[in-house]
């Protein structure tokens, strides 16, 4: 089932070489780019230098690394030296990184051939990706509805088969929502497990890069690949490999279920968790009950503090040293004031007011402060929670793909509620991942997400694999686009 | 409730400018995110505590002199620069 693992043995029995690989790949991206604007850039010198050098380890006979000379989107918030790296924001729109993100080094050093930049929400703030300002991307499964967000692009991608899998980031959602809307695996793993050297910031303390694939046993394929501890990132500690355990039986397997996560969820999501949860328990695992409280209050937790670290984190954008700088002004102060109110869009800035409001004098204790304490509570919520099962399974996301254009006509408060079932997975730092489990009206993707310990994305990947077994990869729907090897 | 004066405050420590036209717009939406916001006044958190809070392990590297970019490499993203330096040039 694993796609990674299909192209790779069409390399290794030369029924294709890789730079034949690549410009298929290439000109499905350059093709379908147009009505899914799933990339922002495509990188074909970069991908045609990769496959050359593959097929030339492939002429000598050497054996190929795991992702070598596999066609793959990064995300436009990771630092590629030498190729733009926009965030998807007019402040960045010209900007060459002059170094690597760790992420993009580690699979650069396997010859891991980079398609393209992926589209997003600009600076990664939004769940469909019309914060764009290169504009949304498009849902594969359904072309009049939104990939959703912030890595829309990726999973737009991945989805289309442009790309065999991505490389996202997930801030409170962010790999997993767009993963859930276009029929996609998406993991978000523990924070710490994956470097953020070179990921630009939104809130630091959350951030964390994950792949979106195809399936599950390609998102530890890819985070095997990625995960690794970096001097870069004090942050960083890397996890164990989890790859070559995934077929483990479930039975006495311990699920958690915590009833809040279903409240307010559409009704055809709720009858695929259900029935997702019947095929667990017919696999031998045992459905307990546990008690999460805190996701009652979870969103605005989560956006207290994502924004006071995006207003201190965007602060460094001030025109003088890279990204775009406004014309026409008469002293410093106006020159930063005017590049930071033309080059960031209405989203960015919104968040960067309620970060500045929440940290101003006055308002620390009440928004911050308290913010952090029930962090802790939330932390210990789900330490309990965890100690009484081996994961806890719940909706990805409360409804699927929302129409494009639809996120813009809504509230701001009423777009942040689309995260409510992944904001304090970030909160609490665990890991997750969302697998697809049933469609919807319109033929659109539902997401389940299985939430694990610390560092333990063994026991979710082995759990998702399981599911996708059992169910013969009915709901991994191929949406016929893009290339189909 | 945020006062168009507060938010006129709140964008000048912010480095944004709110024109008169947006204010109106932006002390809106600014409302009604902080009225989400003060849901968290109303939940109980004592007993917790934020410095004995257990978050990810912090592993700092050992401190030593490691090789920078050259100059000119970083100047290259500025929009304009001479002689080893970022330059801004006003109106005058």
């Amino acid at each position: 089932m694993s796609r990674i693992k299909r192209i790779r043995s069409l390399l290794t029995s030369k029924q294709i070489s890789c730079r034949e690989l690549t410009r298929l790949y290439l000109e499905a991206a350059e093709r379908e780019n147009g009505r899914l604007n799933a990339f922002i850039s495509i990188t074909a010198e970069t991908a045609m230098e990769a496959a050359a050098k593959t097929d030339e380890k492939l002429s000598r006979g050497e054996p190929l690394q795991a992702l070598e000379g596999i066609p793959f989107v990064l995300k436009d918030n990771i630092s590629t030296a030498g190729l733009k790296t926009t965030c998807a924001s007019r402040m960045l729109e010209n900007y060459v990184p002059v170094f690597d993100a760790k992420v993009w080094g580690l699979l650069k050093s396997q010859n891991a051939v980079l398609i393209g930049k992926g589209n997003m929400d600009e600076f990664a703030m939004g769940s469909t990706c019309e914060n764009s300002y290169f504009g949304g991307a498009k849902n594969p499964m359904n072309l009049e509805h939104a990939a959703g967000g912030s890595s829309g692009g990726v999973a737009a991608a991945v989805g289309a088969n442009l790309s065999v899998y991505g490389i996202g980031s997930d801030t409170g959602g962010s790999i997993r929502e767009p993963a859930s809307f276009c029929g996609v695996v998406g993991l978000k793993p523990t924070y710490g497990a994956v470097s953020r050297n070179g990921l630009i910031a939104y809130a630091s303390s959350f951030d964390q890069i994950g792949p979106i694939t195809a399936c599950a046993e390609d998102a530890a394929l890819v985070l095997d690949a990625i995960s690794e501890r970096d001097e870069g990132d004090m942050t960083s500690a890397g996890t164990g490999k989890t790859a070559g355990s995934l077929n483990r039986p479930l039975r006495g397997s311990r699920i958690g279920i915590a009833p809040q996560f279903f409240e307010g969820v559409s009704p055809e999501v709720a009858k695929a968790l259900q029935e997702a949860m019947s095929l667990y328990r017919a696999l031998g695992a045992e459905l307990v009950d546990c008690d999460l409280p805190g996701i009652g209050y979870a969103l605005p937790v989560y956006y207290i503090l994502a924004c006071a670290e995006a207003s201190s984190n965007l602060g460094r954008y001030d025109g003088i040293r890279y990204g775009y700088r406004a014309k026409d002004f008469d002293s410093l102060d106006e020159m930063i004031c005017k590049t930071r109110s033309e080059g960031f869009g209405p989203e960015v800035k919104r968040r960067i007011l309620l970060g500045t409001y929440v940290l101003s004098a006055g308002y620390f204790d009440a928004y911050y402060k308290k913010a952090k304490l029930l962090q802790a509570k939330i932390r210990d919520e789900f330490r309990k929670a965890l100690d009484g099962c081996d994961f806890l399974l719940a909706p990805t996301t409360p409804i699927t793909a929302i129409k494009s254009g639809e996120s813009m006509k809504m509230s701001a408060v009423e777009n942040y509620a689309m995260d409510i079932c992944t904001v304090t997975i970030n909160i609490a730092g665990l890991p997750a991942v969302s697998i697809p489990c049933g469609f919807g009206g319109g033929g659109l993707p539902i997401g389940m997400q299985l939430i694990g310990r610390h560092f333990d994305e063994g026991t979710i990947l082995n759990a998702a694999c399981a599911f996708e077994r059992e169910t013969g990869g009915k709901y991994l729907k191929n949406s016929g686009m893009g290339v189909l090897l | 409730m945020v006062t168009h004066d507060e938010v006129r405050r709140i964008a000048a420590l912010a480095k944004l400018y709110v024109s008169e036209e947006q204010l109106e717009e932006i002390t809106g939406d600014l409302n009604g995110i902080i009225a989400f916001a003060d849901a968290v006044a109303s939940v109980d958190a004592s007993g917790y505590d934020v410095e004995a809070e257990d978050g990810p392990a912090i592993r700092l590297r050992p401190d030593v002199t490691a090789a920078s970019y050259e100059p000119e490499l970083i100047l290259k993203n500025a929009m304009e620069s001479g002689d080893g330096f970022f330059v801004v040039r006003g109106r005058g």
